[in-house]
């Protein structure tokens, strides 16, 4: 199975946040969502670390090519830090899509049909 | 422990059934299901041959294989082709047994335990591996540990996988299995047997009558 790494993830993130090249949000900001978004993952599902006996890892942008080993539960990591960093933005539609993306992140860790 | 095809088989049978488990957590629920299985069925067994001194009642029993002695099934001389047991004994700490009586001689004799598995880390510190019995017991248990390993994983809340109704189900299934199991084990599995000898020492007499007073 191939396995995502803390690049791809962040790279998933900044297209659905339309910010490929990143000139809105410095890495700075993804990298804390994405620690975020881990440290969330294993408070709604700590089986997900089992292998780790719970050591839950963080990153920064200096560790772009590191193996997240969460399998096929990664990718929902971009919908939470695209999520976070959107909640930081003063719109107020970025508040509805920010919460939009949360939910589908708890959702596709705990329900079978997300 | 190396991979066997029937534990690949095994667990890729379980994945179908847990949709977005992790196959390390599947491992942990299989390693506690495997011992449960182990601690009621008396399956997995060794003959520890017992070397007896004179006057020494505690020994120390150690097992060849991967497992864990869990219980002591029997203890015999090993020149007894009947096998009849050695009583009193008794084993408050696995692998430690304390005979009743004082033996007056040296004397092989022969401990027959049952034994479970043990946790084990790989080479790097995980939980990742897979409970270390012989293949036959995968060969021979599968159905049985995938009812139980089910019924551990749908009992499991907040997951994909998580179904009360299945996981009473299953573990009903797993309790059927372990005791048809047990008593499969009881008979030595063999179709229509039971391994009871009469003991001789308690046949002092025929029953027969001498012919005479018959009604």
């Amino acid at each position: 199975m191939a396995m995502q790494t803390v690049g791809d993830v962040i790279t998933q993130a900044r297209r659905l946040l339309q910010d490929e090249d990143g000139s809105r949000w410095g890495d700075a900001y993804l990298y804390a969502a994405l620690n975020m978004g881990i440290l969330e993952a294993y408070r709604v599902r700590p089986d997900l670390f089992y292998s780790t006996q719970g050591e839950v890892l963080q990153y920064s942008s200096v560790d772009a090519g590191e193996i997240l080993h969460l399998g096929p539960y990664a990718p929902a990591l971009a919908l939470y830090v695209a999520g976070m960093v959107q909640l930081s933005d003063q719109e107020e539609n970025s508040d509805t899509r920010a919460g939009a993306f949360q939910q589908m992140f708890i959702s596709k860790l705990i329900n079978h049909a997300a | 422990m190396p991979q066997s095809i029937e534990l690949d088989r095994l667990l890729a049978n379980l994945r179908v059934y847990l949709p977005g488990a992790v196959i390390d957590v599947i491992r942990g629920e299989l390693f506690e299901t495997v011992r449960e299985f182990l601690d009621f069925t008396n399956v997995w067994t060794e003959e520890i041959d017992v070397s007896i001194v004179a006057n020494t009642r505690a020994y120390t029993l150690t097992t060849t294989t991967a497992g864990r002695i869990n219980r002591l099934l029997s203890l015999f001389d090993s020149t007894d082709i009947n096998r009849v047991p050695i009583a009193p004994v008794r084993m408050e700490v696995p692998g430690q047994i304390m005979l009743g009586m004082t033996p007056g001689q040296a004397a092989t004799w022969v401990a027959l335990v049952g034994l479970v598995n043990v946790d084990a880390e790989d080479s790097e510190g995980d939980l990742n591996v897979n409970p270390d019995i012989p293949e036959w017991i995968y060969q021979q248990y599968r159905a049985a540990l995938f009812n139980g390993t089910l019924a551990r994983m749908h009992a499991q809340g907040g997951k994909p996988y998580s179904n009360p109704e299945m996981a009473l189900f299953r573990a009903r299934q797993f309790l059927s299995n372990k005791s048809t199991t047990r008593l499969e084990v009881l008979r030595g599995n063999v179709w229509g047997n039971h391994t009871g000898i009469f003991p001789r020492n308690f046949a002092n007499g025929s029953q027969r009558s001498s012919g005479s007073g018959g009604l």
